[in-house]
């Protein structure tokens, strides 16, 4: 036992600042100002903000329709008339790459906002509940977290069947756990701000402190995490369709396309290329503007 | 005298993204042999990296050095290379900074951390830079440093640590020892016997000190000579004794009259007003020129040192006041104090109860075992027995770890003590239902330490400052920002800024808008829990002063907690003095600091650094560590470190008095002792 | 936390990791669609060969006696038989475990050797061109889907430059070495079999580096972010004022305190290698555990799934009991007092 242990700690002669130039995470020319630094954040944005585009614009980008059947123009390779290449039933694989952003990426993002929103509340919940029931919560969720979450993810994909929707699920499920115990975090250290203590010794009342102190700033590293999973999210949805649990024909998904194609490696590489590429690119972007947000937010890593 | 740190017109940039912030401009000065130097100032102002880049410690890509030279026995620092530059360090310059705790790395152990340094710089055996570490850590008056020596830094205390830290300086005998701000960290018994340490120690080797500090105290007890530094420049220099004494220049003035302990007992300070110029568009000219109260025409250009003239040597300061004409009003400018404030006393209130802690426990669960029930408790509060009458300022004064911050936290109702009852007006707080407590909350608010983190971040000022309006609810916007201006004005902040985000206030002023929350509810009692304990001297004068103020328009009844026994004896109208969370003496301000019958409360104002250079900084108290308080000792808390321990003091001792409730004290030798 | 206390909680850990898994994994048997009985008789079973089979599964029983009966199988190492292979479930996990091991220890070792040095000199080098080509690396390695780099490899390896084989353990030729560790590597190495040795190691090559690659991202990521919070401690500080070199700074002090809570990160990635694992071997046709399940995914095998489930859950627990002990050995507040 040493004096570190003791509650109290004493004033530091450099707390105070100089004026107004503190900057916080909430002054966005300062986010603006590190974004601009972090090339490769941008790099990330920039892919971000183009794979969106290509989900929205499908359509008009698309040059043939991803369903339609040639057959008399199977396995063809990457020519004018097919940037990609065609499959094996003769299908443009460049309007199969476009169209299969909107499936990856919509299950990228709602894998995240159901695990994320379940995940949020629960732990918000238990983290100001405290006592038995944050106990018996946090107990559950360390017995899910010692879960593998593929293997999890993969029976209970199994179980459900082999389905896309089924898939999103299962992952979403068992990436709950993560965001209960991120939530709970920062609803622990947060209630111990003098702001929250003020709060309660003005009589607000739990949803007041929850509502006015707890969510606005607890914001920011959820939102970080919840950016660096969509890739993740992406990546795994992927992995259980190119395992079959996913995405069935002939939907247009990444993860399948690459299944599919891998019969065709040795003599077609196009066809499990470039599918496998968007994947890749897609990941690249939201782990890059990822770990660029998270830079920025995190304040041990910012520079002293 | 030759010089072995010489600081020529150095000139320094942070790049950010607002701009270059101007860090240092055409700061020259020197530490001579065997000199032990102050430079002294604020937050911000550019002491210490004044000190990282003597010895180039500032990484190169953070900072741009415009113009000047620096130079350290007789090298030029900015033409060394970095190989170079590493065989000076802890060579031939050493340096010690303010957070011990930190400073050791937790891995490694103590022997070895020392025996590194050893090695860098000396062709050395093993067992003869083992031998040295361990006769360094003794002279450090280490105890039992054969043990330390395989101890990790987590093993030992901050005081403790900062005398590893020490040993490690001095390990390779440098010349130049770089102390910045080495014992701010640290409780102030502690930090007397570093100070006395360190100036023992420089003195016997002949090592030059450059040390860094904010507080014009320490620099009075330890240093030969003193620079004061402001907004980036060397505003005034000389004998730490002319300087204290005789301060010439506006600012140094000023910084002085802030001070409580130069101050009368609850008579408003002189303040400094406004804040620090942002760095990153000063003003042209005088950079205190905004501030200063004898600005003139001839103050938009830039002051050279001037000299004080007199038999002062080398007391200068950069003021035009100094040229010829002025010298008058420079010296005029002492007595001055600000006249909006009133000076009178109120008239004492009939005596009556507000607060009463009865027989206040509370302990800590410390550790878990595998079931997760604890190993042990922080025995925080010992049975705390207070009462605070209406209109009164009781202070609590006491070091790290006595308890007085959970005694705050327990009168606000933030935590449950583990005994007793906490009486508010007559009324148990404990057993309130909660409708009952949440209306009995809005008669008593808190004031915390740190301004920057009782403000959300996400709310604009007059969002804070009403929100214990909102919450009791059935208010229209308009009526709260309407509350929110009167509050502002009522403690000084500008009613058109109220629009405007916490990060975009000072410190200072941040500290008002927590005073002006924790008013918005017109409350009868307010904790202030350090509250001026993270702001600079100049600001703590300012919010000091309005507290007075407040009290006495409003009728306020205080309860103060610091570890600042100038500014509660500034402040309280009755002090507590606590230690191991048990009061040990209690009574009227002047009675129990002039006259302390506890040998606690004698060892901390001894502790205390004075600026009268006179005195004597001693810490009569026997051991360097404060007893655990898991395993409480038995009897008189204070017995194993009391210099006057006799029979009888393993027995507890209560709180006792000559005259009822007047001045109380726990010690049963206290008629015993010898005059203080 | 004392070792001890540790490894109980832990263990209690396990016993409500294998309960809840077994909960778990008994709610998904009796949630898959169709009739486990029927599946097992076959397609084209009459009636009351079903109902015999069901009965002889007890699954007309109740509900919470098949539960007991199923747990109490499951400790007994009963995961019951492989529908599509008509084998005991837990005589094939065993036989494929150490291709797994294998091949995740291979690619961990791959990534721990080259990750540590990238991800500390990423950080020393920190927003300079080193860096961004380091964090390029690593972020491209997480981003990268295991079974798509694992077809590029085989592509350009096995069918363009044909200097590596593309799947399976060992040559068809060759038969395995005796049976010692089950590493084919170590015990052709025992064997002193030179040419099994050679054959195993160009086997391994591929897909150690397919599932090396995900986890040197990881692994690079993880070092560098320690290693920049460390840089700028205090204690850092203090080294560099006491003229310490650059060298002994960042690898004495700077790793040194870097690693303690990177074991416990880089841990838990050896525990995602099983996920990994299921593609890579899905693609090289390594005969471990991944690629079996996946055939029994492909078979709706559930008993062999469920198996492989409550083996792969317990080996990620014991895993981190493993990682929190290493990591206690590491950091000396936690040695010295425990």
């Amino acid at each position: 036992m040493t004096v570190t242990d003791r509650p109290e700690t004493l004033p530091s002669a450099e707390a105070d600042t100089n004026g107004p130039a503190g900057a916080t995470s909430f002054d966005w020319r300062y986010v603006w100002y590190q974004l601009r630094r972090s090339p490769l954040a941008i790099v990330g944005l920039v892919i971000i903000i183009l794979v969106l585009a290509t989900m929205i614009f499908a359509p008009v980008l698309a040059p043939y329709d991803p369903n339609a059947i040639n057959l008399l123009n199977r396995l063809a390779a990457p020519s004018f008339e097919h940037w990609f290449g065609t499959d094996q039933v003769g299908r443009d694989l460049l309007s199969r790459v476009i169209y299969g952003a909107r499936t990856s990426v919509t299950v990228g993002f709602a894998i995240v906002g159901i695990s994320m929103g379940f995940g949020v509340v629960i732990g918000a919940f238990s983290g100001l509940a405290g006592g038995r029931i944050d106990t018996v919560i946090m107990r559950f969720m360390d017995v899910l977290l010692s879960f593998p979450s593929f293997v999890m993810a993969m029976a209970l994909a199994a179980a459900l069947g082999p389905d896309l929707i089924n898939a999103m699920l299962a992952i979403a499920v068992v990436r709950i756990p993560f965001y209960v115990r991120l939530a709970r975090g920062q609803a622990l250290s947060l209630r111990e701000r003098p702001y929250v203590k003020a709060a309660v010794t003005f009589g607000s009342s739990r949803l007041h402190i929850v509502r006015r102190h707890i969510m606005p700033n607890s914001l920011a590293p959820i939102i970080v995490q919840g950016t660096l999973d969509i890739g993740v999210a992406i990546l795994t949805a992927s992995a259980l369709s190119f395992i079959g649990l996913g995405a069935q024909q002939p939907t247009a998904e990444w993860g399948a396309m690459v299944s599919n194609g891998r019969d065709f490696l040795l003599d077609q590489w196009w066809y499990p290329t470039f599918p496998g590429l968007a994947i890749l690119i897609t990941a690249v972007g939201f782990n890059l503007f990822g770990d660029g947000l998270r830079d920025i937010f995190d304040p041990r890593l910012r520079a002293k | 005298m030759s010089a072995v740190v010489e600081v020529r017109d150095l000139s320094l940039e942070f790049p950010t993204y607002r701009g270059p912030v101007h860090a240092l401009s055409n700061v020259t000065l020197s530490v001579g042999a065997g000199e032990i130097v102050g430079l002294v100032g604020e937050s911000g102002c550019g002491k210490s990296v004044t000190s990282m880049s003597v010895i180039r410690l500032l990484p190169p890509a953070s900072n741009r050095i415009t113009e000047g030279t620096i130079r350290l026995i007789g090298r030029d620092m900015l033409a060394t290379g970095e190989r170079e530059l590493q065989d000076m360090r802890g060579k031939l310059v050493s340096m010690v900074f303010q957070e011990p705790m930190n400073a050791l790395n937790p891995t490694i152990r103590i022997g070895r951390q020392i025996t590194q340094v050893i090695h860098r710089h000396e062709r050395v055996s093993r067992a003869e830079a083992e031998a040295r570490a361990e006769r360094l850590l003794a002279e450090m008056q280490v105890p039992d440093a054969k043990r330390v020596m395989k101890n990790y830094p987590f093993e030992l205390s901050g005081g403790m640590r900062q005398r590893v830290l020490l040993a490690m300086a001095f390990s390779c005998n440098p010349k130049v020892l770089i102390a910045d701000e080495p014992t701010t960290a640290l409780d102030v018994t502690v930090q007397a016997q570093v100070l006395t340490l360190l100036r023992e120690k420089a003195k016997e080797r002949g090592t030059s000190v450059l040390f860094i500090t904010h507080d014009l105290a320490v620099v009075a007890q330890l240093c030969d000579r003193v620079y004061v530094m402001y907004a980036g420049k060397i505003v005034e220099q000389g004998r730490t004794a002319d300087v204290l004494r005789r301060p010439l220049h506006p600012y140094t003035q000023a910084l002085l009259r802030s001070l409580p302990e130069l101050g009368q007992p609850k008579q408003p300070l002189a303040s400094i007003a406004g804040t620090v110029p942002d760095l990153i568009h000063p003003p042209g000219g005088c950079l205190f020129r905004p501030r200063c109260a004898f600005a003139h025409d001839r103050c938009v250009e830039v002051p050279p040192l001037l000299s004080g003239g007199g038999e002062e040597v080398q007391h200068a300061a950069a003021c035009w006041l100094l040229a010829d004409g002025h010298r008058d009003s420079a010296d005029t400018g002492r007595s001055d104090l600000p006249s909006n404030e009133a000076t009178t006393l109120p008239a004492k209130p009939a005596k009556q109860t507000l607060l009463t802690l009865e027989g206040i426990g509370m302990r800590f669960p410390v550790g878990a075992n595998w079931r997760g029930r604890p190993r042990g408790y922080v025995h925080a509060l010992n049975g705390v027995e207070l009462e605070v009458q209406r209109g009164e300022t009781l202070g609590i004064v006491g070091e790290s770890g006595c308890g007085k911050s959970t005694l705050g936290q327990i009168v606000m109702g933030l935590l449950r003590p583990t005994d007793g009852r906490v009486l508010f007006d007559g009324t148990d707080l404990g057993n309130l239902p909660g409708s009952e407590m949440r209306r009995m909350r809005r008669r008593f608010q808190i004031v915390f330490q740190d301004p920057q983190a009782s403000l959300n971040p996400r709310m604009t000022a007059w969002r804070v400052i009403t929100e214990p309006l909102a919450v009791a609810g059935g208010r229209t916007t308009s009526w709260l920002k309407g509350k929110a201006r009167e509050l502002a004005l009522q403690v000084g902040l500008r009613p058109d800024q109220l629009e405007r985000y916490p990060h975009e206030f000072s410190g200072g002023q941040r500290q008002r808008i927590a005073i002006a929350r924790a008013l918005a509810l017109e409350p009868e009692l307010l904790v202030l829990d350090e509250p001026t304990s993270a702001l600079d001297v100049s600001v703590q004068a300012q919010i000091l002063n309005l507290l007075l103020r407040l009290q006495r328009e409003l009728d306020l009844t205080y309860l103060f907690i610091s570890h600042n026994v100038s500014v509660i004896r500034h402040v309280a109208d009755r002090v507590a003095v606590m230690y191991l969370g048990q009061v040990v003496e209690l009574g009227p301000t002047a009675e129990v600091l002039n006259h302390p019958g506890h040998p606690y409360t004698r060892a901390l104002l001894a502790s205390v650094p004075s600026l009268d250079q006179s005195a004597e900084l001693a810490a009569p108290v026997r051991g360097v560590e404060l007893p655990s308080a898991i395993r409480l000792p038995t009897g008189c808390f204070f017995r194993e470190r009391c210099p006057f321990a006799a029979a009888g003091c393993d027995q507890p001792q209560p709180l006792r008095g000559a005259e009822a409730d007047r001045h109380l004290v726990r010690c049963h030798r206290t008629g015993e002792l010898p005059p203080a | 936390m004392s070792f001890l206390n540790i490894i109980r909680r832990r263990l209690v850990l396990l016993i409500f990791v294998v309960f809840g898994v077994s909960v778990v994994t008994f709610v998904i048997s009796h949630m898959i669609p169709g009739d486990p009985a029927r599946m097992m008789a076959g397609e084209r079973a009459s009636d009351e060969t079903v109902a015999q089979m069901r009965e002889a599964l007890g699954l007309d029983r109740p509900l919470h006696i098949q539960y007991l009966t199923y747990v109490g199988d499951l400790l007994q190492g009963d995961f019951g038989v492989s529908i599509r292979t008509q084998r005991p479930v837990m005589d094939d996990i065993l036989r494929f475990f150490p291709a797994t091991i294998e091949l995740a220890v291979a690619a961990l070792l791959f990534a721990i050797v080259l990750g540590i040095p990238l991800g500390v000199l990423s950080a020393v080098a920190k927003d300079r061109g080193i860096d961004h080509l380091t964090r390029t690396l690593s972020v491209t390695g997480i981003s990268t889907p295991a079974f798509w780099l694992g077809l590029l490899l085989i592509y350009l390896f096995y069918g363009q430059l044909g200097i590596l084989p593309g799947s399976g353990r060992l040559a068809g030729n060759m038969s395995p070495p005796p049976f010692v560790t089950g590493f084919y590597t170590v015990d052709s190495l025992i064997a002193g079999d030179w040419a099994a040795l050679r054959s195993a190691l160009a086997h391994l090559i591929l897909p150690a580096l397919t599932l090396g690659f995900i986890h040197l991202g990881v692994v690079t990521r993880q070092i560098r972010s320690a290693m920049l919070e460390v840089l700028q401690e205090d204690y850092i500080r203090t080294a560099k004022a006491s003229g310490l070199s650059r060298a002994r700074i960042v690898l004495d002090h700077g790793l040194r305190n870097a690693l303690i809570p990177s074991v416990t990160m880089i841990g838990l990635a050896f525990g995602d290698l099983l996920y990994g694992a299921v593609l890579t071997e899905t693609v090289f046709a390594w005969p471990g555990m991944g690629n079996y399940v996946v055939e029994s995914i492909a078979a709706l095998d559930f008993p062999a799934i469920m198996g492989f489930t409550v083996v792969a859950s317990t080996a990620y627990v014991l895993l981190n009991l493993l990682v929190d002990l290493t990591y206690m050995f590491l950091d000396p507040q936690i040695r010295e007092i425990g």
